[in-house]
Formats: C-alpha cells, sequence, structure tokens
C-alpha cells in the first residue's frame, strides 16, 4: 500500500479530494445564517481534523515502515502499544486539564451517555481492528462512503444540520476520490503466490 | 464461522502459513474472479482430492464469504457513524444545559485503560502461556520494539484528543467528509518518509514538548491547545524537510534503521 510513485490515477483522486474538502470547508465558513463564534469553531474545528489527519496519514505510513513482516498477534500488539498510550494519556491530563480535573473531578460530567461513547470507541476500535484483517480495499471504501452518507442523513434529521448544495457536491467529490484511489493496481500484488502470476499485467 | 473455517483449510496442501494464506484470498479477493482462480489453481496443486467435494467447499466458502462481507460492512458503518454521531451529542448536549462538561483527556484515558484490559484478557484466555509469561517475553524483552511503538501511541493519543475537540467544534458530517484528507497526508507521507530514517524521531518529541512548556498557564484553555496544534504542525513540517535532507546527504538508499 505505501509506494513512492503514484499512477495518474491516483494523483487525480488525491486532487478531487483536495478540491471537494475545500468545497466543502468553504461552504461551511460561506453559510450566512451562522454567527461569528459559529464561524470561529468551526474554524478550529477544521483545524483540528487537518491535524488528526496528520497525525493518521503519519502513523499509518510509520507502522508500514517499521512493522513490515512482524508477526506479533493484534492482541498483544495492542498491549504493547496500550501501555505507552496509558501513559501518555495521562501525562495528557495533567499537561492540558490539570485545573479543570481539580476543579470538576476526573470523571466530572460523566454521563451515561459518555460511558457509552468510551465503551464504543474503545471496543469497536478492537472489533474494526479485527474486520480490517479481513476487509479487502472494496470494503473498506463502500465502509467510508456509506458512513459519511448516513453521517450526513442522521445528522440531517436529529441535528440541526442543513446539507447545502456545495456540501453535496463536495461530499460527493470526496467519495468519487476515495473510491477512485482505492481502485487496485494491476501491477502490484500483495503477495505472489505462484511465479506465473507475478507478472502479469 | 469457526468449524467451517477449520473443515476448508483442511483441503489446503500443508504449509507453514497454512490459514495465513488462505484467509487473505477468501476475504481479501476484491474482485471475486481473482480469488476463484487461486483457489482452483491452489486445489489443482493437492492431489488426490475428489472434484465434488471441492466444489461443494467452494460453495460453502463463497456464501460464508458473502456473510463475513457484509457483517464486516455493517459493523465498520456502525462503528464510524455510532462513535463521532455519539460523541457530537455528548459534546453539544451538556453545553446547553449550563453543565461542567466531561473533559476529553480524561475519556481517551479510560478508554485506552479499558483497551488495554480487553486486550489483556483476550491473551489470558487465547494464549498457552500465562498473561505475565507473554508480558515479559514481549514489553519487557523487547524495548526497542516498545521504544518504536512509543511513536504512533502518542500519535494515537493526540489524535483521540483531536477527534473529541474537532467534534465539539464540527458537526459530525463535516468532520467525516474532512476527515478524508488523511488519504492525502497518507499519501503525502508516504512518498516523504518511506526511505528515511527513522532516528531523529526523538527530536520531533523534544522541540514538540519545548513549545508545549514554553508556553506556559498564561493564555487561555483553549488557545493554548490552539498553538499545541499549530507546534506539532509547525515541528513535523520543519523535520521532515530536515529528515529528507539528511537521508540525501548521510544515508545510503533504502538505508534501514
Amino acid at each position: 500500500m505505501v509506494q513512492r510513485k503514484f499512477s495518474p490515477k491516483k494523483w487525480a483522486a488525491l486532487v478531487l479530494l483536495t478540491v471537494g474538502v475545500s468545497i466543502v470547508q468553504i461552504s461551511g465558513s460561506r453559510d450566512s445564517s451562522k454567527s461569528e463564534t459559529e464561524k470561529h469553531s468551526q474554524f478550529i474545528g477544521l483545524i483540528a481534523v487537518l491535524c488528526a489527519a496528520c497525525t493518521s496519514g503519519f502513523s499509518g505510513v510509520y507502522f508500514e515502515k517499521i512493522l513490515k513482516g512482524a508477526t506479533t498477534s493484534l492482541w498483544l500488539r495492542n498491549v504493547q502499544m496500550g501501555i505507552p498510550s496509558v501513559i501518555i494519556a495521562f501525562i495528557t491530563i495533567y499537561a492540558k486539564d490539570a485545573a479543570a480535573v481539580s476543579r470538576q473531578g476526573f470523571l466530572g460530567g460523566y454521563t451515561p451517555l459518555v460511558w457509552t461513547v468510551v465503551t464504543v470507541q474503545a471496543v469497536g476500535g478492537l472489533i474494526v481492528a479485527v474486520v480490517v484483517k479481513y476487509a479487502d480495499n472494496v470494503l473498506k471504501v463502500f465502509a467510508t462512503s456509506f458512513s459519511i452518507v448516513v453521517s450526513c442523513l442522521l445528522s440531517a434529521i436529529f441535528f440541526d444540520f442543513h446539507a447545502s448544495l456545495a456540501f453535496i457536491a463536495g461530499a460527493s467529490l470526496v467519495v468519487t476520490s476515495t473510491a477512485l484511489y482505492a481502485q487496485p493496481e494491476r501491477k502490484r500484488r500483495r503477495k505472489p503466490i505462484l511465479p506465473e502470476s507475478a507478472p502479469r499485467k | 464461522m469457526g468449524s467451517d473455517e477449520q473443515d476448508y483449510s483442511v483441503e489446503l496442501p500443508s504449509g507453514g502459513d497454512n490459514v495465513e494464506e488462505q484467509m487473505i484470498p477468501v476475504s481479501k479477493s476484491g474482485d471475486m474472479t481473482d480469488g476463484a482462480k487461486k483457489r482452483t489453481r491452489r486445489s489443482e496443486r493437492k492431489p488426490g482430492s475428489t472434484t465434488r467435494r471441492r466444489g461443494k467447499k467452494r460453495d460453502d466458502a463463497a456464501s460464508q464469504n458473502i456473510l463475513i462481507k457484509y457483517g464486516a460492512l455493517l459493523l465498520l458503518v456502525a462503528q464510524m457513524v455510532g462513535l463521532v454521531l455519539l460523541m457530537r451529542i455528548t459534546r453539544t448536549t451538556n453545553q446547553t444545559e449550563g453543565a461542567e462538561l466531561y473533559l476529553a483527556s480524561t475519556a481517551v484515558f479510560i478508554m485506552e485503560v479499558m483497551k488495554l484490559g480487553i486486550c489483556c484478557c483476550v491473551i489470558t484466555y487465547q494464549s498457552d502461556k500465562s498473561l505475565l509469561q507473554e508480558l515479559n517475553e514481549h514489553v519487557m524483552q523487547s524495548p526497542i520494539e516498545m521504544m518504536k511503538l512509543t511513536v504512533p501511541s502518542f500519535l494515537y493519543t493526540v489524535q483521540n484528543n483531536l477527534l473529541y475537540f474537532a467534534l465539539t467544534n464540527l458537526d459530525a458530517a463535516t468532520y467525516q467528509v474532512c476527515y478524508q484528507l488523511k488519504i492525502l497526508t497518507t499519501a503525502v507521507f508516504s512518498m516523504i518518509l518511506l526511505q528515511v530514517s527513522l532516528f531523529l524521531f526523538p527530536f520531533l518529541f523534544f522541540h514538540f514538548f519545548l513549545f508545549h512548556s514554553k508556553l506556559g498557564t498564561k493564555i487561555s484553555e483553549q488557545k493554548l491547545y490552539f498553538q499545541y496544534l499549530f507546534s506539532l504542525l509547525l515541528t513535523t513540517t520543519f523535520h521532515l524537510k530536515y529528515y529528507v535532507w539528511f537521508s540525501e546527504n548521510f544515508l545510503p538508499k533504502n538505508g534501514q534503521l
């Protein structure tokens, strides 16, 4: 999956993706019904997403580079990563929210729904890690596209979310580019099983 | 799926990574034709199995394959949508009531502890060795691997905090769309990083914490976090340039650490 050279198709997909996300962002900030503070918070949120995408991309590539050919099981790998994560998460609490913790307590503001979110993130994350082992690229793209569409629909129904025309256009571009990007390249096979299957075009 | 799967793999030519190899074509075949071809070819290699039996088994596997696929699809979508929407609800409803909002950092911490607990339970249940033996072998006895893994652990923790932060400010749909930018960032990082040595990573952390400690506590919390994100972005970009320069001048091509 990691490769240095991209085919023209992939380049096109990346450009489409960027354009699509830009349209969505601009459509959000141009919305005249929103107040200044809403626009401001949207801007901050977008930067947070941008950073999250950066960390996600970086750790993905790092993983592929470092763990090439490693055979540790999924669960052990999660334990190996979990131990530093717990420590770092603990440090983060004190670096970021020390004052708030002393004010409202460690579990201040925890409703049952918050516990649900935490559980879904923990258990769901592990389940997804198992499932992804058995999922191919096409399936992942379907899942991504579906979840974008379903999120939009549910947001429109349960939240006060109005999808503008620009948002819909941008979102469809993003979905299209995701699909385009994930289309398998003929040349690179993951694991040539028989000699004659390797150089097939 | 347990017994069926074992049944199926019995028919395969025996080899070390028997199950592993089988699992990839069966479930990983995006284009069904490829998977089918491979399966046929492999069964041709296997001498002395009857054709009728093979055909039946293939049907079983195909229907099982479809079941796994739809199940996986449902799970993936449910996780992606459910998490984001629920999180958005918890980040917004409390604010309007004026109650104190829960802290994202403690939520991430609890989540990590929970995950660790679940994994330990699964290992205890699955492994022949005891949990302590496994931990000793894979955690205490492999400090280098642990050090390498600290980098993604750190990034995932930051990422989870960012997820809460983003959903405090952004509606779920916009978040979902914009988060697809990770495809772009992955592509960019894979181009930049692939042939670059990794031993300069400690510098990144050093800079990061330096930036953070310099900021002090005088500024408001939101502003602080904003700076925090910015410094992360800045140091990452800066160091990437530095890596490329370093690798081009000092490291052999394809140099592995």
